[in-house]
């Protein structure tokens, strides 16, 4: 796939590909939606004044994902804000756990992940993050202690991560 | 959370909340068209190929460049990427700024060479150690706790907070692990770490003789009482372990009173020459003693249960010495062979400070006089007959911090945890045990009182088999019953396990469940936030199969057992090929133990070494002699 890119369109499709996989990698390094929004948007801005061969997917949506950060690198020491020291991390976490750099295949593998999930485990997940409730309100509504809920919610997210893992393997 | 469970995180934040990612093709267009032009200060680190006519450019450049620096300066590796110098700790704000960091709050861990740190009017320069800044001044005993897991994650350990002082700026206090650095003007310096001592292995005469000069720790266990003479000869003696001695008497002590520098001596589980007066008065004479292990008896007889041979004024020839020694700020932990009561309430008076102590029969009477001991902070207890009601008690009793109970005779009952979950300042907690309700009955909330216990650092279970009981069927769990103790760092497996030699036994016994359920354990240890696992003696290539999914610092002597006793300065085949099979080991801690007899000398430990770094480069081996 070798399409130079230096027209309008070619920009509308990369966007139509990538722009969600980008604004998902930069909330994720901590951004708020609107930060997101205008950092996305850069990136793709920096891509179309810096055009670049596509050779494959995967290698298009790590090299977005690093411009996006760079930039997002960039606007915190501009706004003298704390740096996270994490970012690297994150960036090759999401890198092996995503085929192709697509996170709307990892979502999916992780909605597959969720369903193989013993009942109280999911239970809790969602009441944390569907309802925002802390912690604490997920021992309560288990009827459990604060540590059991806590070490539930813990375990929960380690076997998705090992399900997402293992369904990220080639 | 490693970074691949905050990602996971988000993803459920995505996905159970339904956010999703909004259409910006339109507002980016819109800024194409007006000319709008990213720029990136740094240069990318990676790039996707680019336009052939353009790669073919760059490439000439690069082959030219590094042709001449190649011819200049000889074939060299790429650098390697730059190593991370400071981190911020939780709940930290740091800025970078044009002259280095500005610490507004929380804390800093600095390497040597990390940037000048500025936190209010205070200003760390010159660093040239490792360092933990923080702003504000120095931090309380809670806020040093807070961060206990931050400090892990960078390879800190709690242990090496100890005996450090902190250094007080004008805004902001320094703690020099290592090196130097200059806080408002002021040089800082770590302290030098006292060594730890060589402890040297005799099994002969022959051994003893052959110490190196200068060996001043010395361990013979399991020898007779006689070879207590022949350390006289030892000059500059300062310890001497010679627990597990048999056939003791009171010339023996005699003997042993008179090497005079003799500082330490563990004399525990000593067994004592059937017939001979049980006279500890000899011990009060040494002058230098400062740390003195023995076991009391009121009769004659080694074990409490058989007929006394005769009886003794042990008050006089054991307590009365002991006594003394202990005003003189002697530290003793003694063992108790006794199943009165009222012998413990003899000790309990003629040691009243007494800080440490193994009973080695103990029901609820025992328990009761044991919670009246004061300061007493270990409690090791070798047959429990006692039952909830002795627990009771002790829970009422001294703010212990470690309790160990190898055998308890009537079964492990919830209630009795719950007491013991009421002793709040416990920090390792030891049970070998077996279920106390009728097999089949025990519920999976039987550990639920631990749950609560904070200040809990250590467990170390060891289940007592009873036939083919296996721990999941007995207790029909769906989630393993210790996952919800959540400040656990260690889980360490029944030293007992070592005993037995059928591998499903010895599973069952190591983790506390059975064999199916050892790995879950341990997944839990994992998930738990444990450091290390510390591996058994009998550890082996079986074990590490099981461990293999796990990334945990092993720590262990196994190869200077039984690499250097049976093949000096060899690893074996069977520890490396059960290495093999443990991917995500990072480190190996050898250590030395020296030895006065046969090849086992330190640079076999050396060689063992050499070996592991050359079959896992990517390993850390560290040798401590």
């Amino acid at each position: 796939m070798e399409a130079v890119m230096t027209e309008q369109h070619a920009l509308i499709r990369l966007m139509a590909e990538h722009q969600a996989d980008v604004w998902h990698f930069l909330r994720l390094l901590g951004c708020e939606g609107a930060l997101a929004d205008d950092l996305t948007q850069e990136t793709f801005l920096y891509i179309y004044r810096n055009p670049i061969t596509e050779i494959s997917r995967a290698a298009t949506s790590t090299y977005l994902r690093r411009t996006a950060r760079s930039l997002l690198i960039d606007r915190q020491r501009r706004m003298k804000r704390e740096v996270r020291l994490d970012m690297n991390a994150l960036e090759q976490a999401w890198a092996e756990m995503t085929p192709e750099g697509r996170a709307d295949e990892r979502l999916d593998a992780l909605r597959r992940c969720l369903d193989k999930l013993a009942d109280r485990a999911r239970q809790a997940l969602e009441l944390k993050y569907t309802h925002d409730q802390t912690e604490a309100d997920v021992a309560a509504a288990l009827e459990t202690s604060l540590g059991a809920a806590k070490s539930l919610l813990k375990r929960a997210r380690r076997q998705l991560r090992e399900c997402v893992e293992r369904q990220a393997m080639p | 959370m490693n970074a691949k469970e905050a990602l996971i995180e988000y993803d459920l934040q995505v996905l159970l909340k339904g956010e999703t990612a909004p259409d910006l093709t339109e507002q980016t267009m819109q800024r194409a068209a007006e000319g709008e032009t990213p720029q990136l200060a740094e240069p990318r680190r990676y790039r996707p190929r680019m336009a052939w006519r353009r790669v073919a450019e760059t490439a000439v450049i690069v082959l030219a460049v590094g042709l001449i620096a190649w011819i200049v300066a000889g074939p060299k590796q790429n650098p390697p990427e730059p190593e991370r110098l400071w981190a911020a700790g939780p709940d930290s704000r740091v800025i970078e700024t044009e002259s280095g960091l500005r610490l507004e709050s929380g804390w800093l861990l600095l390497k040597p060479g990390a940037p000048d740190v500025q936190s209010g009017e205070s200003n760390l320069t010159e660093i040239r150690g490792l360092v933990l800044a923080r702003a504000r001044g120095q931090p309380s005993k809670q806020e040093l706790e807070n961060i206990q897991p931050w400090l892990q994650q960078n390879e800190l350990e709690e242990e090496m907070l100890k005996g450090r002082n902190w250094a007080k700026g004008l805004a902001m206090a320094v703690l020099l692990f290592a090196g130097t650095a200059v806080l408002d003007g002021q040089e800082v310096e770590a302290p030098e770490a006292p060594a730890e001592p060589v402890w040297h292995v005799v099994q002969s005469v022959v051994d003893i003789e052959n110490l190196p000069e200068g060996a001043t720790h010395v361990r013979a266990n399991g020898l007779n009482g006689a070879y207590l003479e022949f350390f006289q000869e030892v000059k500059g003696l300062e310890a001497l372990d010679f627990r597990n001695g048999k056939i003791l008497n009171a010339s023996h002590l005699e003997a042993i009173a008179k090497v005079e520098t003799l500082r330490h001596l563990d004399l525990r589980d000593c067994i004592w020459q059937p017939g001979a007066t049980r006279d500890l008065r000899p011990l009060a004479r040494m002058a230098a003693l400062e740390w003195l292990g023995v076991a009391i008896s009121p009769s004659a007889t080694a074990k409490p249960d058989e007929p006394a041979e005769k009886t003794e004024d042990w008050q006089q020839l054991q307590l009365a010495p002991l006594g003394s020694l202990r005003k003189r700020g002697v530290v003793i932990p003694v063992s108790v062979f006794s199943n009165n009561s009222a012998n413990l309430e003899s000790v309990r008076d003629w040691l009243p400070d007494l800080e440490e102590i193994t009973l080695n029969w103990a029901g609820d009477p025992a328990l009761q006089v044991v919670s009246t001991f004061k300061s007493l902070q270990r409690l090791e207890i070798e047959r429990c007959h006692a039952t909830e009601l002795g627990f009771a008690f002790l829970a009422r009793g001294p703010k212990l911090k470690q309790l160990i109970i190898l055998n308890i005779q009537g079964g492990l009952t919830q209630d009795m945890l719950h007491h013991i979950s009421r002793i709040d300042s416990l920090e390792v907690l030891g049970i070998n045990f077996t279920f106390g309700s009728a097999e089949g009955s025990a519920e999976e909330s039987l550990f639920r009182p631990l749950f609560k216990m904070e200040s809990l650092r250590e467990l170390r279970l060891g289940h007592e088999l009873t036939g083919s009981l296996t721990y999941g069927k007995v207790m029909n769990v769906q989630e393993h019953p210790l996952s919800g103790i959540g400040p656990l760092r260690s889980l360490k497996a029944s030293t007992n396990a070592g005993w037995y030699s059928d591998p499903e036994l010895l599973w069952s016994i190591a983790a506390g469940c059975a064999t199916s359920e050892l790995f879950a354990s341990l997944e839990d240890a994992s998930a738990l936030g444990m450091q290390a696992f510390e591996a058994p003696e009998w550890w082996n290539d079986e074990l590490a199969a099981h461990l293999q999914s796990i990334h945990l610092h092993l720590t262990s002597r196994v190869f200077s057992r039984s690499g250097l006793k049976t093949e000096p300065g060899t690893v074996g085949n069977g520890v490396l090929a059960a290495l093999r099979k443990y991917p995500n080991l990072a480190r190996i801690k050898l250590t030395w133990e020296g030895t006065a007899y046969g090849s086992g000398t330190s640079d076999n430990l050396d060689r063992v070494a050499e070996q592991l770094r050359e079959a896992f480069p990517d390993l850390e081996v560290e040798v401590v002699k």
